[in-house]
């Protein structure tokens, strides 16, 4: 075929591209579009197929036949029963396709616009110029009529695509967009089915590529479809997203921002050469740049930033302070905690403090930002950055094992700020873009897009390229008690089958974590504000729920998990229903059924009744626990017993010791040795146990007790030395091997851990017969119970003989001692206990992938 | 229901052009081209009924099904179903709830003229309507836009009588003061966006950083770049060193489009690049060695609002502004028509095929054969490309050489009359023909100072070569092409 023709001299058979131009209503434009077409100059073929869309006007065939008489071959017309715009396209696509052996491409004019002569030669150039995943390209949209230009230039970004339609319906489509299936949805009749058509086209890995100085004429009416269709947005953009869930999924969100607008722009003084690494999640390698480079794209994105990305949050660290972050499994919630504040803040410090062994967390407060080794700014802010404030609002991130000795990251930050002033004078004046543009700034898309598209605060910046799946432990506070040791021991179980297990704090700004389970997270995160009470005081039968709205950055934190465990957490409950549609498999743990001071049922497990349906499982520490949920209508299928287990490791030498030194000392006569363990409040029953230590003195008993709590001074002031908790396995041990008896009078229970490890190690528990304490202890085989619905005065008296009974038959006290070491022997551990748990979470986060 | 089918490739005929007239069925004497039905301007199809309620549509000798796609359409320039069988394939159409074409239903070709030409008849009748009232809309138009162009005009004169607005700067940037600059050369080719809109421009600068007199030579345009449309032009040589003013008549109307310039340089000229730096996409293309893909001429901008200020500017190619810039890399063929209007300068051209183009015969050693074409408007074209074969003899013996002279100038009394004049001419120097195609192309810019248009001469000769056989060489084609700066 020659160069240089126009259309209106070239043979049919070698179209190579194919203008669709769907008709109706507009018979008097319609040789305006044709004639546009028609006056293309490009070196290939080219056909424009009329699609007739049941145009109830004579004139739009009449003018279209008389088209295609003039112009064989050229102009074509097909005629159909009216089916809207889309109909109409994928008609003309369907023909294009058969009727035209060597197409290439099509392109789509509307019959009330225009294109200037060179505008498909170019298009076709810079499509076929571009890599086979660039399914179309884009024009600027050069209104005419009610005049206006908007660009639309800049990388294309499938993110932005799925905030605002970025791509003008009169783009050139490549055949393989075509080829592989993809149509305009013939239902959308309503508008946005262009917009439904790019996301399709994405979601198959087609991309789409701006074209500059298109030369593509929009003819803008004061009345349109397209005004039609935005006076329907919010119905119509509904539409559009629960179509294509897939693509608006928390982890899809994540990916695309990681790939193409990355939230952090940070300046490490570990850095080699003082590079800027540009990504999402702080711990990814993202885009690293040298730091000339990065203040350049800055700079272009602050003079267009609409058409250029640059991180909307700027860190300066010195070196060791992320590294120390990172090693301590703060490093996602220091940088997404530091966002949040950013939103009412230009600057935000972190600084280091020291804990306790066992303390770890992130707290806020106001400090001296210029001695803080990690600043972070709102990008916008740091241009205009002069000087720093003499107080700011800072991150403290308490450091369990020491803080370390890290410069200020001031003196970079300021330097930078300087370098990025000079950087902008040495700009030269003439500007890339005179139109107009009307897309939201892109760092602002990316950072909205959470908000905009799922309705929640910031997801955690976690990168999204990672297929070990998450789950969050979701707790109002972390303080090293029953629960929080279950907890810790179903982390650790999942992280061993390859989950990363997220530690998240709805109420409290640090957890109580010892050594020796550090490192079962692989990350802690703070939510300040998220636990607080329903100011509305709304019950469900008498429990307590949570505030309804307060909860939007608690979901956009874990919107990225697989899975979330809420143990007590009443923002949980509220997050629940919002995580579930957003595909996040929800679970809520249950430990006991409380009671108030009264008797009366109270508490979580009752709360979390009002959220049953927002919950795709319960997970119960006991078969009673369960029968509980069944009884108050839970669906079976939705509960998981998970049987609690001793909360740490046997170490045989150790239990086969303490067995040893028992028999030992029964042989001698010594006193029984009784031990309670645990928290020293009402419903540990404290006030029994006083009573029960008064009726059971030296010399034929010897007591010890164990823990910390509100209910100490009757225990003290019956003379006795309460000793502060232990919570080491070899020290937790030594206890036990020392107790005959543990004696546990509570009012009421779950399972609780320390029925079961001190049974391990030969212990015979004496308890309440509460909650599922039965599962653990079965009377007179391997322990004793006492009813524990009798009154104060019985529970006393029943705890008082059993104790006697034990001291005075030491056979007896051998034989349920060595039946309940014998029982806690054959229980099968953590792994056996999450068996059914684990199915269903594979179940429902392997679906989800699906 | 109805079905019909179609081969493939009959789809694109089958929806456009026209009129189709189809024959359903066996008609008498139809044979394949329709016998007495096949009229000119008429485009007859078949249509076999395959079984009941399924057609196969063709156009000549009747083939299978196989490979044939069922239509989703109804073709839409049918004038008439003929035959045995049109009542039956109109089903097709009403069933579709669309009216069906004119039934003809007749055994024979003939059969059907007189109701053919009723129906042609009613469609002559309305299309005469219809085009009588496209008459009558076109004259309103046309009164329209002939009382616009008179308040247009007044305006435009009652305006000029005012004052020239002083126009806003709006655009200055600074030569660099590190003295970057980019040469000019032969045929430099510069772009460089304004990050303007068109409308409104009323004037622009460049900063000469220095010209040799005797060689310096500019010619810039300013044009929308999405239409290619010239909005300005101007051709200045000897430019002096400091910002070179470039005025507009009049500030550009409403042209919604991308300013861009389009610089070309030539002899001993220098631009100063801008002090700052800006991204690619602003940046000035077709010297990247230079510019390092971050940096623009040093420029000013000025706009002034419509009939703000009416000149005559200093440089202005008035011929040029409001053509349409060629696509570039195209090259537009001068039509064969104007070979016949060449002149020969030198030896004798015979007209291949009697008609065509020119041949030379070229004998012994030193003969020489030169042809000259007719001035020839370049269009904003700046590049001429001719192409020659031997179809005979050896191609090493011959060579041939391209001049490009002023459009104005005096015919050369021959071949001889062919000589160098700086800046208003251009020779190709001779050029041998590649043996292995037994080809040559030779490709010559256009000199700035040819003015806007140009005389192609083609001067071959024979330089040895073995024995005495003539040599044959036959001019294939010229065209003129733009080139586009970067």
């Amino acid at each position: 075929m020659e160069a240089g023709r126009t259309l209106r001299d070239t043979g049919a058979t070698d179209c190579a591209v194919a203008v669709v131009i769907p008709a109706h209503r507009q018979p008097g434009l319609l040789p305006e579009a044709l004639e546009s077409v028609l006056g293309q100059r490009a070196g290939f073929g080219i056909a424009a197929v009329v699609v007739d869309d049941g145009c109830p006007f004579p004139e739009t065939a009449a003018t279209a036949r008389a088209y295609a008489r003039a112009h064989p071959g050229r102009v074509h017309l097909l005629r159909r029963a009216n089916g809207g715009l889309a109909a109409a396209r994928n008609s003309g696509i369907g023909f294009a396709l058969a009727a035209f052996p060597a197409l290439r491409a099509i392109h789509f004019l509307d019959a009330d616009n225009r294109l200037h002569p060179e505008f498909l030669a170019r298009a076709l150039a810079l499509l076929e110029g571009s890599p086979p995943g660039i399914g179309w390209v884009y024009p600027d949209i050069d209104m005419f009529g009610l005049a206006a230009n908007w660009s639309v230039r800049g990388a294309y970004s499938r993110l932005h695509h799925l905030v605002e339609n970025t791509c003008e319906a009169g783009s050139l489509v490549r055949r393989a967009v075509f080829d592989a299936g993809l149509r305009f949805d013939e239902a959308m009749r309503e508008g946005f089915e262009d917009w439904d058509f790019w996301l399709a086209a994405g979601a198959r890995g087609f991309r789409g590529r701006h074209l500059p100085n298109a030369g593509f004429r929009y003819r803008r009416r004061a009345e349109s479809l397209l005004a039609e269709a935005e006076r329907r947005r919010d119905s119509l953009l509904a539409g559009l997203r629960a179509k294509r869930p897939a693509l608006f999924r928390p982890r899809a969100l994540l990916a695309l921002e990681a790939e193409e607008a990355p939230r952090f722009a940070i300046w490490d003084d570990a850095a080699e050469g003082g590079a800027v690494r540009l990504t999402l999640d702080p711990a990814a390698p993202g885009d690293v740049a040298a730091a000339a480079a990065a203040r350049a794209r800055l700079v272009e994105a602050q003079r267009a930033p609409q058409a250029e990305h640059f991180p909307p949050v700027c860190c300066f660290a010195a070196s060791g302070a992320l590294a120390a972050l990172g090693r301590h499994a703060l490093l996602h919630g220091a940088f997404w905690l530091a966002g949040v504040m950013l939103r009412g803040q230009p600057m935000v410090g972190l600084q280091f403090d020291p804990g306790a062994p066992d303390e770890i967390g992130l707290e806020s407060g106001e400090d001296v930002p210029a001695e803080a080794p990690v600043l972070f700014l709102r990008t916008a802010a740091l241009a205009e950055f002069a000087g720093l404030p003499a107080a700011a609002p800072v991150i403290r991130a308490r450091l369990p094992d020491g803080v370390p000795a890290l410069p200020a990251a001031a003196p970079r930050l300021l330097a930078e700020a300087a370098a990025l002033g000079a950087a902008r004078r040495a700009r030269s004046a003439i500007a890339v873009e005179w139109r107009a543009d009307y897309r939201r700034p892109r760092a602002a898309a990316a950072a909205e897009s959470a908000r905009t598209l799922l309705g929640c605060g910031p997801l955690a910046p976690l990168a999204a390229d990672t297929p070990a799946r998450r789950i969050a432990f979701l707790h109002p506070a972390f303080e090293f008690g029953g629960a929080e040791r279950v907890v810790l021991n179903y982390a650790a179980v999942l992280r061993g089958r390859g989950w990363r297990t997220h530690l998240v704090l709805a109420g409290a700004a640090r957890a109580r974590i010892p050594p020796e389970w550090r490192g079962v997270f692989d990350g802690l995160h703070v939510v300040p504000g998220a636990e607080r009470a329903d100011p509305a005081a709304r019950m469900y039968l008498g429990a307590a729920v949570a505030p309804a709205g307060a909860e939007d950055d608690l979901v956009g934190l874990l919107a990225p998990m697989d899975a979330v465990l809420n143990t007590h957490a009443f923002a949980g409950h509220a997050a629940a229903g919002r995580l579930r549609r957003l595909g996040v498999a929800t679970f809520c743990g249950l430990h006991m059924v409380g009671r108030a001071a009264g008797g009366n049922p109270m508490g979580h497990a009752h709360s979390a009744l009002a959220y049953e349906h927002a919950y795709d499982g319960f997970v119960v520490v006991s078969r009673s626990l369960g029968d509980w949920c069944l009884g108050q209508g839970v669906p079976a299928a939705k509960i998981s017993v998970v049987p609690n287990a001793p909360s740490y490791a046997a170490d045989p030498a150790r239990v086969a010791a303490a067995l040893a030194g028992r028999r030992a000392r029964r042989d001698g006569g010594e006193p029984l040795r009784m031990l309670h363990l645990g928290r020293l409040d009402a419903q540990k029953g404290i006030d029994r146990l006083a009573a029960v230590i008064a009726g059971t003195a030296a010399p034929a008993f010897a007591w010890r007790v164990v823990g910390r709590g509100a209910e100490a001074a009757p225990l003290e002031r019956a003379g006795l030395v309460v000793e502060p908790p232990v919570h080491g396995a070899r020290e937790l041990d030594a206890l036990y091997a020392w107790a005959d008896v543990v004696v546990l009078p509570s009012r009421f229970e779950g399972l609780p851990l320390v029925a079961l490890e001190a049974q391990r190690l030969g212990c015979v528990v004496v308890a309440t017969d509460v909650g599922a304490v039965a599962e653990a202890v079965a009377d007179r085989a391997d322990g004793l119970l006492v009813p524990g619905r009798a009154g104060e005065r019985a529970v006393v008296e029943g705890f008082v003989a059993a104790l006697r009974e034990l001291a005075a038959d030491r056979a007896l006290l051998a034989r349920l001692g060595a039946a309940a070491a014998a029982a806690r022997a054959a229980d099968g551990g953590w792994d056996t206990a999450m068996v059914d748990w684990i199915a269903r979470l594979d179940a429902l986060t392997k679906a989800d992938d699906a | 229901m109805t079905e019909v089918l179609a081969p493939p490739a009959a789809l694109a005929a089958l929806y456009t052009g026209g009129p189709l007239l189809i024959l359903a069925g066996e008609v008498a004497g139809g044979g394949g081209g329709g016998g007495a039905l096949a009229l000119p301007g008429l485009s007859p199809w078949r249509a076999r009924r395959v079984v009941e309620g399924r057609f196969l549509l063709h156009r000549d000798e009747a083939g299978g099904e196989a490979g044939a796609v069922p239509l989703a359409h109804r073709p839409p320039a049918v004038l008439a179903l003929v035959g045995p069988l049109a009542e039956a394939l109109a089903a097709w159409w009403t069933e579709a709830g669309e009216a069906a074409p004119p039934v003809i239903p007749v055994a024979e070709p003939a059969a059907a003229l007189p109701a053919l030409a009723r129906h042609l008849a009613a469609a002559l009748a309305e299309s005469e309507t219809r085009r009588a009232e496209l008459h009558r809309a076109l004259a309103l138009t046309r009164a329209d836009y002939e009382e616009t162009r008179e308040v247009v005009g007044a305006l435009a004169r009652t305006l000029g009588q005012r004052p020239p607005e002083a126009p806003r700067l709006a655009l200055a940037t600074a030569p660099d003061p590190e003295g970057r600059r980019v040469a000019g050369g032969e045929a430099a080719r510069l772009r460089q966006p304004l990050g303007l809109v068109a409308e409104g421009i009323a004037a622009v600068a460049l900063h000469v950083a220095g010209a040799e007199a005797a060689t310096a030579r500019l010619r810039v345009r300013l044009v929308a770049a999405e239409s290619g449309r010239i909005l300005g032009a101007w051709a200045v040589a000897a430019p002096e060193p400091g910002w070179l003013a470039l005025d507009l008549p009049a500030p550009i109307g409403p042209v919604r489009e991308t300013a861009v310039l389009d610089i070309a340089a030539e002899g001993a000229v220098t631009l100063s690049l801008d002090a700052g730096t800006t991204g690619p996409e602003a940046a000035l293309t077709g010297a990247p060695e230079a510019t390092g893909g971050d940096r623009a001429l040093a420029l000013k901008v000025w706009t002034a609002p419509a009939g703000g200020r009416f000149l005559l500017p200093r440089h202005w190619l008035w011929e040029e502004a409001g053509l349409a810039l060629p696509a570039a890399g195209v090259p537009l063929a001068i039509p064969e028509a104007d070979w016949a209007r060449a002149r020969v300068l030198a030896g004798a051209f015979r007209r291949v095929g009697g008609a065509g183009r020119p041949s030379a015969v070229l004998g012994g050693s030193g003969e020489t054969a030169a042809l000259l074409l007719p001035p020839v408007h370049a269009g904003a074209a700046d590049l001429v490309r001719v192409t020659l074969v031997v179809p005979f003899g050896d191609p090493a013996a011959a060579e041939a050489a391209l001049w490009l002279l002023p459009g104005d100038a005096a015919d050369p009394a021959g071949a001889a009359g062919l000589v160098p004049e700086p800046g208003r001419t251009a020779f190709s120097g001779w050029r041998g023909i590649a043996p292995e195609t037994r080809g040559a192309e030779i490709a010559l810019p256009i000199p700035l100072g040819a003015g806007s248009a140009v005389r192609i001469a083609v001067q071959i000769r024979r330089r040895g070569g073995s024995g005495d056989l003539p040599c044959v060489v036959e001019v294939t084609g010229a065209a003129l092409m733009a080139t586009g700066p970067g």
